[in-house]
C-alpha cells in the first residue's frame, strides 16, 4: 500500500484501504473519485488440496462448507439430452446438466478454484457449452467449453465473488439451450459461511415454450414463435409440473429456520416470487451476499438471476410456492409446495367455525 | 470416452480457432479445450478450406487403376444465391451450378469403398472412434443397418470416399443453398414454417442410430435428408463460413452470436453454425455423416 493510496483514501473520506489477509485474500477497498463506491482488489488466496464437488438434483442443496481455506475443487458435470416428463401425460427432449432440469446444483467456497468438467454425452446430438455467472471471464467459461457429443472439456476459474448465481448453456441459439432445460445454480459460499439454519432447498422457476398448448399431451417441440413472443405455455418450478407437489413437496418442522435458493432461468420472464402463507425474514435480493431486505412478502427475481430467502416455519400447514404474476401460478404451473408439520399455534393463527350471519 | 486433448493428433487442423465471445483471442484455460493438434502422418491431405473455388481433395490412392463410377443418385442443384447467416451488407452469396448426391452415403456404400481401399479400413486409420460401430474391417453389422448412413467417419476419410467417385465434399455455400429448399420451393430459408419444422427436425431426441436415408423429406431440388438424420461434413469448416461476416470470425458460443447475423430469427442456421463450428476434422460422430458434391 502506498502512501499516496492512504492520502486519497483520506482525502476522499468514504473509503478503507485494508489489505486486510482475510483468510489469506487480500481486500483493498479503494475509492472511486466522486463515486464513493467501494470496489476490492481481490488477489485467489493459495489453494490448498483437491476435492470432488458432492452435487445434488433439486430440490437438495450439498451442506454448508466447513472448510476454512481456498482449495481446487473439481466439478464432474454431463450433459445428457433426454425425453422427460413436463406435465401429466406431456414430455419435451430437455437437455440437462446432469440429468435434471434444472441441473446439477454445485456447491464452493469463495477463493476456490474450480476445475470443471463437462462431459456431453456420446448419445447427444448438439455440442454444448457452459457460461456460469460465478465465473469472472469472458463468457463466464462459454468462451472455451464448448463441446461436442463424445468429448469433455475442462476449464478452470477461481471463484473471486460469493453469491448465489445461474449457469446456463451458451450455445447458439442461446434461447433454445436455455428453453430446452440448460441450467442450474451455483452457490459460492462467502468465507465463514452463510448462518446457520435447519433446512436448505433449491428451487429453479423457467418457461417451457411447447407448440403444443398447455395441457396438450404426447412430445412436445419448441415452439420458436412464443419464444420470441415471449408467451410460454408452462411456468413451472424445477423442470416439471408438480416437481414440488405431492410426495414431492418440499418439507420442514415447525420452528425450524428455511433457506431456499431460488433461481430463474427465465428465458424471458422475471418471478415474483411469493410462498403463500409465508413471510420471508430475510432476502437476498438478487442472489447478493447480504441479507438486504427483511419482512418480505414477494421478491422479484430476474430472468438469470437468483435470490436467498430465508424464514422460520412456526405454523404448521401446506404452503404454496408461486409465481405472484398469478396467472402463470393457476394456469401455467408454477406452484409448489411446502409441508410445515408440527402442532396448530392458535396464539399465531386461528380460524373460527362458521356461523350463520344475521339476517 | 475420450477428451478432445487427448484424441490421436493425426490431421493437420486448417481451421483457425474461432474466436469466442468478446474478449481476447482464445486463448485456452487450464485444460481447456483448445488443444493444439499437431501434424502427424496423415492418411490423406486435408482440402484447404475454401469457399469459393473448391479444390477436391487428394484422393486415397485407389486399387489397381479402378475408378469406380458412382451407381449412387445425383440431383442437379441450379445456379443461384443465398444469404448466409453472417454476410457483410446482407449480400447474397452467389452459387454455381453443382451436382449434390441425393442421399446421404450409407453403410453399404462405404463398406463398398472400404473393400476396394484397403488403407480406409478401419484398422488402417487411427482416429479414435473410426467406424466404431462396424464389428470388422468389412462388416458394418445387421443387414438392416445397411441402408442407414455412414457415421463416425473424419472428414478426410469422406473426402477420399467422393474422391474415389470423382466427387468431392460440398462446401458450407453449396450445402447451405441447397439446404434452403423446402418441400415445394427452393427459397424456404426464411420460411417460419419450414425452420420451425427444421428446428423440430434437430430438436427430437436423437435414436441410438440414424433411421436408414429416406426418412425425412425430400426438396425441391430432389434431395432427401438434408435435415433431422444426420448432421453431414463440409469441406470447409467455421472460419470459412464467417469469411461473409467483415467482423472475421464469429463467436457460436454465447449471445454475442446473434450479433452481425443476417437474420438473428434463423434458429435452424445457428443450431447448425454452431454444430460446424464446435467440429475438428478428426470428429467421429455417431451423429455425422456427408454426401457428395461435384
Ligand atoms: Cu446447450
Amino acid at each position: 500500500m502506498t502512501k499516496l493510496a492512504v492520502r486519497r483514501a483520506t482525502r476522499f473520506g468514504t473509503a478503507i484501504v485494508a489489505a486486510a489477509a482475510l483468510g489469506g485474500l487480500a481486500f483493498t477497498f479503494k475509492a472511486e473519485a466522486g463515486s464513493g463506491a467501494r470496489i476490492p482488489v481481490r488477489t485467489p488466496e493459495p489453494v490448498r488440496g483437491v476435492e470432488v464437488a458432492k452435487l445434488t438434483d433439486p430440490p437438495f442443496v450439498p451442506p454448508p462448507i466447513t472448510r476454512t481455506y481456498a482449495t481446487k475443487v473439481v466439478v464432474n458435470l454431463d450433459v445428457v439430452e433426454k425425453p422427460m416428463r413436463l406435465a401429466d401425460g406431456v414430455e419435451y427432449n430437455m437437455w440437462t446438466f446432469g440429468g435434471t432440469v434444472p441441473g446439477k446444483f454445485i456447491r464452493v467456497r469463495e477463493g476456490d478454484m474450480v476445475e470443471l468438467h463437462l462431459r456431453n454425452m456420446a448419445g447427444n446430438s448438439m455440442p454444448h457449452n457452459i457460461d456460469l455467472h460465478a465465473v469472472t471471464g469472458p463468457g463466464g467459461g462459454a468462451k472455451v467449453t464448448m463441446t461436442m457429443p463424445g468429448s469433455e472439456t475442462v476449464f478452470t476459474f477461481t471463484a473471486l465473488n460469493p453469491g448465489l448465481y445461474v449457469y446456463h448453456c451458451a450455445t447458439a441459439p442461446v434461447p433454445v439451450h436455455i428453453a430446452n432445460g440448460m441450467y442450474g445454480l451455483i452457490l459460492v459460499e462467502p468465507k465463514g459461511g452463510l448462518p446457520k439454519v435447519d433446512r436448505e432447498y433449491y428451487v429453479m422457476q423457467s418457461e417451457f415454450y411447447t407448440k403444443g398448448k398447455h395441457g396438450e399431451a404426447g412430445l412436445q417441440p419448441f415452439d420458436f414463435q412464443k419464444g420470441v413472443d415471449e408467451r410460454p405455455e408452462y411456468v413451472v418450478f424445477n423442470g416439471a409440473e408438480g416437481a414440488l407437489l405431492g410426495e414431492h413437496a418440499l418439507r420442514a418442522k415447525q420452528g425450524e429456520t428455511v433457506r431456499l435458493y431460488v433461481g430463474n432461468a427465465g428465458p424471458n420472464l422475471t418471478s415474483s416470487f411469493h410462498l403463500i402463507g409465508e413471510i420471508f425474514d430475510n432476502v437476498y435480493q438478487e442472489g447478493g451476499t447480504m441479507a438486504s431486505q427483511h419482512n418480505v412478502q414477494t421478491t422479484l427475481i430476474p430472468a438469470g438471476g437468483a435470490a436467498i430467502v430465508e424464514f422460520r416455519a412456526e405454523e404448521p400447514g401446506d404452503y404454496t410456492l408461486v409465481d405472484h404474476s398469478i396467472f402463470r401460478a393457476f394456469n401455467k404451473g408454477a406452484l409448489g409446495l411446502l409441508k410445515v408439520d408440527g402442532q396448530p399455534n392458535l396464539a399465531i393463527y386461528k380460524g373460527q367455525a362458521g356461523t350463520p350471519a344475521a339476517e | 470416452m475420450s477428451r478432445r486433448r487427448t484424441l490421436l493428433p493425426l490431421l493437420v487442423v486448417v481451421t483457425a480457432p474461432v474466436a469466442l465471445c468478446s474478449g481476447p483471442g482464445a486463448e485456452p484455460a487450464v485444460g481447456s479445450g483448445a488443444a493444439v493438434r499437431t501434424a502427424a502422418a496423415a492418411p490423406a491431405a486435408v482440402a484447404r478450406a475454401t469457399t469459393v473455388a473448391p479444390t477436391p481433395a487428394p484422393a486415397a490412392r485407389p486399387e489397381a487403376g479402378v475408378a469406380p463410377a458412382s451407381r449412387r443418385e445425383m440431383a442437379r442443384v441450379p445456379a443461384g444465391s443465398y444469404l448466409p447467416l453472417y454476410a457483410a451488407g446482407r449480400r447474397r452469396v452467389p452459387v454455381a451450378a453443382f451436382e449434390m448426391d441425393r442421399y446421404p452415403v450409407t453403410r453399404a456404400e462405404y463398406l463398398e469403398f472400404v473393400r476396394r481401399h484397403p488403407e480406409w479400413r478401419r484398422s488402417r486409420v487411427a482416429v479414435a472412434g473410426y467406424l466404431a460401430d462396424w464389428r470388422g474391417d468389412l462388416d458394418f453389422g445387421d443387414a438392416t443397418d445397411a441402408r442407414r448412413p455412414v457415421t463416425r467417419v473424419p472428414r478426410a476419410a469422406a473426402q477420399a470416399f467422393c474422391a474415389a467417385e470423382g466427387k468431392r465434399l460440398p462446401t458450407t455455400d453449396e450445402w447451405e443453398y441447397a439446404a434452403g429448399a423446402g418441400v415445394d420451393r427452393r427459397d424456404a430459408a426464411s420460411d417460419p414454417a419450414f425452420r420451425q419444422r427444421l428446428l423440430e427436425l434437430y430438436t427430437r431426441p436423437r435414436g441410438a442410430e440414424p433411421a436408414p436415408i429416406g426418412s425425412t423429406f425430400r426438396n425441391a431440388f430432389g434431395l432427401s435428408d438434408l435435415h433431422g438424420l444426420v448432421w453431414e461434413w463440409v469441406q470447409d469448416a467455421m472460419p470459412a463460413d464467417h469469411a461473409h461476416h467483415a467482423g472475421g470470425a464469429h463467436d457460436m458460443g454465447c449471445a454475442g452470436s446473434a450479433n452481425g447475423a443476417t437474420d438473428p430469427d434463423d434458429y435452424p442456421a445457428f443450431l447448425r453454425y454452431a454444430f460446424r463450428a464446435a467440429l475438428t476434422p478428426d470428429a467421429t460422430l455417431p451423429n455425422l455423416g456427408f454426401r457428395c458434391a461435384r
